[in-house]
């Protein structure tokens, strides 16, 4: 049977995964982080339909997880490929997690009795502190433990008595375990390596960093969500803000950060997070400011509308600099709809974040001779989008150039037709 | 009867308007429930572990769970019933985030319906009955409708793969829109270069029938088993899939609808199609040429509220080959948002705008043709200045509409259309190449404005969707269908009159009706309408019916 490698486990790399899988091909999931999910789990809600990303993501999380057809590999990457005939043998290092995940049932002892709870949640964007042995999140898939090696006092420092290994019931814990390398042979492959976001520092008019009240997007979204840090309520430093002003294509159709192109998915998310703090933040004042609002796909014209009639208000002018006044911000835009500069007030500036193709995947593409376009996404055939420049390798998602959610399933089910034909089903 | 009861939050979705752990607690208290549960997400991993542990642990015969509506994860709670080795039919779910929830923020009055419909599901959870799905043979063969660039792929890749393809175009030839065009964006290529080699190939498939000047006339039989009839040049022709793949397309807004635009009136007005298709844009030195945005996008006066998603980008090609032939020509474009956003289109704008192409964001509210040129009166909403342009040609950038025969196509299919008569997705996210009813897919444009690249990758999704689907050659199919008791039915073939399945055939030598009961989908509109009550749901009977109302009542039926 013929065998394929999917690298990783976004919305795209699930769906391509299931495709494959339910078509009768086996195949290897190869995902850096500890469970796959992706961006997607870490949404709140998507757009247009406000469907909560947890419910529609996580069925098809443990879908993956329990398909006969599919071998999942978290926090794993490709070490290394060669050709071999038609065939990949593909080198691949599964990181020691310190737990054993054919033991560990998730009781979640060791994470009481851990005495490292300080360490930075980065699933949160950082937001909220974890114990050193931990679980991603909460529907994170496979359901497992694992010990971050750099916050571990034990791993980091040799500095302390082990009480999670000691109060485990099935004695899954296993500080011996070593990061292990192997290799497999596969007829094809599939990218489905996804993206990075802007860094906001590169922007240093906008104050990321400097100003407490300056939020990402994604900071955002984690604080907007459920199983975010706080729950899904709006609280930056204590304080509850009530008026927010959004800046969209930050990091995106910018020479002055190399970024001509456009990112696709901020303005939609922006008009989303901008409605959902509408909803929730009580007599909140809502501002977007904005180039121009590309809302193109399906409902998107009229979930921007709506966000309009409920009171968020748009502005047509990028800020130029914003300042700290107080507990408050000072954000100069110049609205050139109607040709003023205004100073506007505001307790929160969320920054809309343009996408990157992802940096962790460059060696990869390099290590597969493929060829990607100027910025780093890669370059396919506009005859056949998930074709790369080199035969056997098909790509997906956001790894060739920025997607919504349901144009990133859309291609891989189009990269599973491609591996089908390459691998002759 | 030992019945769980498991409340799920749906992340604040059901707990911030529903009390569950009021919920939780009343049900603890009542005699038939042996577990009564709340937590986050039942349908994540975790949640789906303690409900077959609360199984194994309490020995449930019948499992209730309030959560979304039933459409979303009801199979995938009847796997986790399987694998706690219970019958995955001694299920119900009770909609308590649609039905709930997501009605209003009256917590007091939700936790309160909330609380009636899990008792009705409590109480019906009693009358259920285990069940086992049907296996039903499926026919590897496909019925593509649609002959453009989305149903030619689609066409091609299950020809390939051994599946017996009908391809029905209603033109008298293949190739649709994408064949017109002289130059396909990005690659510029000949839009009848990409059609002739997809042609050839289809036109040449063994596997491949191919039919133009068709149409479609009728739908039998369900997934798996579907019989068209098409009226073709041949005549009338029936052909038997397993699944049909829609790729019909759509086409562009016509602007003669509306005449403030002039558009065939006037011979310097034109639309990009026009400029594509052949040069009936004769340019002179200098000339000027406008470029209208958004003509029949974006303009809820004409009921046409959606963007169209590829008119920003025809309008800045047509901008493009202007520019190529006479760079000293003015050209402006007239836009609301410039909506640049497939991968290369960001680019081409800003190298318009280092060419000279001038963009104006503005509302045109006049177009009035005069011998010396085409006057565009309207207002400048950057500089909120109001304005009057001369030009001596304006292209219309027209949006996309659904295709003509979308509507027929869909009432044939009983498949159902969203609000702009486009054909509706199962799942806008997550299935966006289906149609709500199993082996109907979607490719190209007719579930929505798309690019000729998402056009073929649709096409080629669909196809390999439907391959797997029908590769096994058998599907399972739940186990809800009507049964007719021959003793009771009297002939009347009422049922057979409301089925909208066509699941109710008439047996002339016996004078009584019997049900196709792979057709069946089980709901109920026959049974209850049924004057002598002969035919009924298997699963779903009287008795659980009452049930169901009693719980809603809060009475309990058999105390």
């Amino acid at each position: 049977m013929s065998k394929v490698l999917v690298v990783g486990g976004g919305i795209a790399g699930i769906t391509v995964a299931l495709e494959l899988a339910d078509s009768g091909l086996s195949v290897t999931l190869v995902e850096s982080y500890a469970s796959i999910g992706g961006r997607m789990i870490r949404l709140d809600k998507t757009f247009p339909t406000l469907d909560c990303s947890s419910c529609i993501l996580t069925p098809k999380m443990t879908d993956v997880a329990m398909h006969e057809g599919i071998e999942l590999l978290v926090s794993s990457f490709v070490r290394g490929v060669r050709r071999e005939g038609a065939r990949f043998c593909v080198q691949i290092t599964k990181r020691a997690r310190f737990v054993r995940e054919e033991l560990c049932i998730a009781c979640g002892a060791c994470r009481e009795a851990c005495a490292m709870k300080n360490a930075y949640d980065e699933f949160n964007e950082n937001l909220s502190r974890r114990p050193a042995i931990y679980i991603p999140f909460p529907q994170a898939v496979p359901q497992r433990y694992l010990v971050d090696r750099d916050s571990c006092l034990y791993l980091a420092k040799g500095r302390c008595k082990r009480r999670c290994a000691e109060v485990c019931p099935t004695s899954a814990i296993d500080f011996a375990m070593e990061d292990r390398t192997f290799e497999e042979y596969f007829d094809s492959i599939v990218l489905c390596t996804g993206f990075d976001l802007f860094d906001p520092r590169e922007k240093v008019e906008f104050g990321y960093g400097k100003y407490e009240g300056v939020l990402t997007s994604v900071e955002l979204e984690r604080l907007l969500s459920a199983t975010g840090p706080t729950g899904g309520e709006i609280v930056i430093g204590g304080r509850h803000p009530r008026r927010f002003l959004f800046i969209q294509c930050v990091g995106s159709r910018d020479r002055a950060v190399e970024a001509p192109f456009c990112s696709r998915v901020c303005c939609m998310y922006t008009a989303k997070q901008a409605r959902l703090i509408k909803e929730r933040v009580k007599d909140s004042e809502v501002y977007v400011c904005y180039i121009d609002v590309r809302a193109y796909g399906k409902g998107y014209e009229e979930f921007y509308r709506a966000a309009q009639e409920e009171g968020v208000v748009y502005i047509r002018g990028i800020p130029g600099e914003i300042r700290e006044e107080g507990d408050h911000l000072i954000v100069r835009v110049e609205d050139t709809l109607i040709g003023r500069v205004e100073e506007m007030e505001v307790d929160s500036v969320v920054l809309a974040l343009g996408v990157r193709p992802k940096r962790e995947a460059r060696r990869l593409f390099e290590m597969l001779d493929i060829r990607v376009d100027p910025y780093g996404f890669v370059k396919t055939d506009p005859g056949s989008p998930s074709r790369t420049s080199e035969r056997g390798i098909f790509v997906c998602g956001m790894a060739s150039s920025p997607k919504d959610i349901a144009e990133s399933v859309s291609s891989a089910v189009e990269a599973s037709a491609s591996v089908m034909e390459h691998v002759g089903i | 009867m030992r019945v769980g009861i498991f409340i799920c939050h749906c992340g604040h979705n059901i707990k911030s308007n529903v009390d569950v752990e009021a919920l939780r607690r009343y049900f603890e208290g009542l005699p038939s429930v042996a577990t009564s549960l709340d937590y986050t997400f039942f349908c994540s991993e975790p949640g789906q572990r303690m409900i077959k542990e609360e199984i194994e642990r309490k020995g449930l015969e019948r499992v209730v769970i309030a959560a979304c509506t039933p459409s979303l994860h009801t199979g995938l709670f009847r796997e986790v019933l399987r694998k706690a080795g219970l019958n995955p039919y001694l299920l119900k779910v009770a909609s308590i985030r649609e039905h709930c929830a997501f009605v209003g923020e009256d917590v007091q009055g939700n936790t309160e319906k909330a609380k009636r419909l899990i008792l009705s599901a409590l109480y019906a959870s009693t009358q259920l009955m285990p069940a086992q799905e049907r296996k039903v043979d499926v026919v590897r063969s496909a019925a593509v409708l649609g002959g453009g660039v989305a149903g030619l792929s689609a066409a091609l890749f299950l020809g390939e793969r051994g599946l017996q393809v009908y391809l029905l175009e209603k033109e008298a030839e293949l190739g649709g829109t994408v064949k017109r065009l002289k130059s396909i964006w990005p690659s510029g290529i000949s839009g009848e270069k990409l059609i002739s080699s997809l042609e050839w190939q289809v036109l040449n498939h063994r596997n491949v029938v191919v039919r133009t000047s068709g149409r479609l006339l009728g739908l039998e039989g369900s997934f798996g088993d579907y019989s068209l009839l098409m009226q073709t040049e041949r005549g009338e022709e029936r052909f038997r899939a397993g699944g049909i793949i829609v790729a019909i397309g759509a086409r562009p807004f016509n602007p003669r609808g509306r005449k403030e635009l002039w558009y065939g009136k006037d011979e310097r007005i034109l639309t990009t199609s026009d400029v594509e298709e052949g040069s009936r844009l004769r340019l002179k030195e200098g000339a000027k040429v406008a470029i209208l945005h958004c003509v029949g996008s974006r303009d809820e006066t004409i009921g046409r509220p959606y963007c169209s998603k590829i008119c920003c980008v025809n309008a800045l090609r047509v901008a493009r080959m202007v520019k190529e032939v006479h760079p000293e020509a003015h050209v402006e474009c007239f836009y609301m948002d410039m909506r640049a956003h497939p991968k290369g289109a960001e680019e081409l704008y800003e190298q318009l705008q280092r060419e000279g192409v001038i963009f104006t964001r503005a509302a045109i509210s006049e177009v009035v043709p005069l011998r010396e040129g085409v006057v565009l009166r309207g207002e400048d909403t950057f500089l909120s200045q109001v304005f009057e342009k001369v030009f001596d040609w304006v292209v219309l950038s027209c949006g996309l509409v659904p295709a003509e025969d979308a509507r027929e196509i869909a009432s044939l299919l009983h498949v159902p259309l969203d609000k702009d008569g486009f054909f509706l997705e199962a799942h806008p996210k997550l299935r966006p190449l289906e149609s709500p009813v199993k082996g109907i897919l979607l490719a190209g444009s007719a579930s929505g404005p798309k690019d000729i690249e998402e056009s073929i990758a649709s096409g080629r999704a669909c196809a390999a969707r439907l391959f797997t689907l029908l590769s096994k050659g058998y599907t399972l199919l739940d186990p809800f269908f009507a049964a007719v008791s021959d003793k009771r039915c009297s002939g009347c073939r009422v049922c057979e009159a409301v089925c909208v399945f066509r699941a109710i055939r008439w047996d002339e030598e016996r004078r009584k009706v019997r049900v196709d009961e792979a057709a069946c989908a089980g709901c109920g509109l026959c049974a209850s309408l049924c004057p002598s009550s002969a035919i009924g749901i298997k699963g779903a009977g009287d008795g659980m019916i009452c049930e169901e109302v009693s719980g809603l009542l809060e009475v309990p039926w058999m105390t």
